[in-house]
């Protein structure tokens, strides 16, 4: 059975609670504190949401490179949880990014989908993490599996990158630039007026969305360690059998 | 407040696009749950087991 | 005395095109998947003189990443049935030579598919490909295809539904090499300005670069056993 100490169990209660208490925050200041923008009316209440949970996937696909990295290096079976775990929970929110992107898109753009090269790029990066879990599945011998998951997620942040990146190598982007250094670029469509109350609720969106995504994670790497704990005690009793 | 939030348009867009994402969000952090509670019956049937074997 | 790194290199190329000549049949295949899917996207598109210009660059793309898969999931799958993978890991050489060595066969094998389409597009689409640039286009491409693709390839071999898991695992990651390629085809082929085509190849020849870097760094991982 693995042990945890019980500061980190502590911890992640406590990131649980806050975790709670920042959605319940984020929400109130999404539907009562910022205005409803005088264009897009209460879609662009989207965004913040939208923008949160790109932020959560964005940081939890991070940690899977580095635990990919780590895990060629020690060979700690540790590291692979954490890149399944992170992976696992970031392809849920980057899925919220997509469909609320193309929510908010069907009032604004009058489409639900259009072949941006933003919207093409996040969409590939969503296939790229789904193949990482065929990838996973796919191949039975649990050693190379761990090997080769984590030489996949080094490739797969190709496609974070290049998400991320897009804005700056194509300019003919319709997709607005909110938040970080903006590249203004000439065709964006929908971006809103920046208030300071937007701006406010958009930093606290964002912050609660990644302090989300890290705790769902962590319950995801306990649950992943139970699991094999489990198996493991099921591939004993058999042995003894 | 709410007067101002209620008047503007596509107030519909927001609930559905927050709508689908606690969906999404609960279905992630629902199946994490329930895998939990998997693991917890198959923990007690492993100890049921176990204490057969012994005697 | 260990044999230097390029003569490694050279002789695993060498044995993969000797294969072939031999009668493998790998490039014939390819070349015929090649042709077929150009008629299909002919009868499918029925395209008028100036949407053939502009579309001729997206085929062109997409038949030789779909062709190339063909070849590259064979082309491992070959070896590791073989087990002559095995036995070159065994040799006292360096692993990334064998990477390096691999990858020049499969990259001659898809620049031979791409000059095939060149060849085919003039001829079908009434659109003249003898372009120098387009050339280089084709070449760098084929490098960040092949590259990717060997590294890809030789972790799908091992799966349990190799021939299904490739393209799924390939694709996504290609897709940089892909956008610039097609694209600098697109502005190449519609004769537009320096400007506008110039961007994308240095941006394929960076993607090149990158992941020939990574591929150097992550193949040993893949192979050791």
């Amino acid at each position: 059975m693995t042990t945890y100490h019980p500061n980190r169990t502590r911890l992640l209660n406590m990131m649980t609670y806050i975790s709670m208490g920042l959605v319940f925050l984020s929400s109130l200041m999404v539907f009562a504190y910022a205005r409803p923008e005088a264009l897009q009316g209460n879609a662009q209440k989207i965004f913040y949401i939208h923008l949160g949970t790109f932020f959560g996937s964005f940081v939890l696909f991070s940690v899977a490179v580095v635990g990919g990295i780590q895990f060629l290096r020690t060979r700690n079976n540790k590291w692979d949880i954490l890149g399944l775990a992170t992976i696992e929970v970031g392809l849920g929110f980057a899925l919220v990014n997509i469909v609320t992107g193309s929510i908010w898109a069907r009032p604004i753009w009058n489409t639900w989908w259009t072949w941006d090269p933003r919207l093409l790029t996040v969409t590939i990066m969503w296939l790229t993490y789904a193949a990482y879990m065929m990838l996973r599945s796919g191949i039975e011998d649990p050693e190379r599996r761990r090997r080769f998951a984590a030489v996949y997620s080094i490739l797969a942040f190709s496609s974070v990158i290049l998400t991320v990146v897009i804005i700056r190598i194509r300019p003919d982007t319709i997709h607005p630039v909110a938040g970080g250094p903006s590249v203004t670029s000439p065709d964006a469509s929908g971006d809103f007026n920046m208030s300071p109350r937007v701006v406010q609720t958009l930093m606290f969106s964002i912050f609660t969305y990644i302090v989300v995504s890290i705790t769902v994670a962590w319950h995801r790497i306990r649950l992943e360690n139970r699991a094999q704990y489990i198996q493991s005690r099921k591939v004993e009793l058999l042995l003894n059998a | 407040m709410l007067p101002i939030i209620l008047a503007a348009k596509y107030t519909e867009y927001m609930l559905l696009g927050y709508g689908v994402s606690a969906l999404i969000l609960g279905i992630v952090i629902g199946s994490i749950w329930w895998r939990y509670q998997m693991l917890q019956k198959d923990e007690a049937l492993l100890e049921q087991l176990e204490k057969e074997e012994k005697p | 005395m260990t044999t230097p790194y390029w003569r490694v290199v050279a002789a695993l190329a060498w044995k993969d095109l000797r294969a072939e000549i031999r009668g493998r049949e790998m490039v014939t295949s390819m070349m015929l998947f090649a042709a077929i899917s150009v008629m299909i996207f002919s009868f499918a598109l029925e395209l008028d003189d100036a949407a053939q210009q502009e579309s001729v660059g997206g085929i062109l793309w997409v038949t030789i990443a779909y062709a190339g898969t063909l070849g590259l999931g064979r082309s491992l799958a070959a070896e590791k049935d073989k087990g002559s993978l095995d036995a070159l890991l065994a040799a006292p050489v360096a692993r990334s030579a064998l990477f390096y060595g691999k990858m020049i066969g499969n990259l001659i094998f898809t620049v031979a598919v791409g000059f095939l389409m060149v060849f085919l597009c003039t001829v079908l689409f009434n659109v003249n490909l003898f372009v120098p640039t387009l050339w280089l286009v084709i070449l760098l491409g084929c490098l960040g295809f092949a590259t990717t693709g060997t590294l890809v390839a030789s972790m799908s071999v091992h799966a349990r539904a190799r021939e299904m898991l490739l393209p799924i695992l390939l694709l996504p990651v290609l897709l940089p090499v892909i956008i610039s390629a097609t694209r600098a085809s697109i502005a190449i082929v519609t004769e537009l300005k320096v400007e506008d085509w110039l961007p994308w190849i240095q941006l394929l020849g960076f993607v090149d670069f990158v992941f020939l870097l990574m591929a150097f760094f992550l193949f040993d991982y893949i192979v050791e056993e």
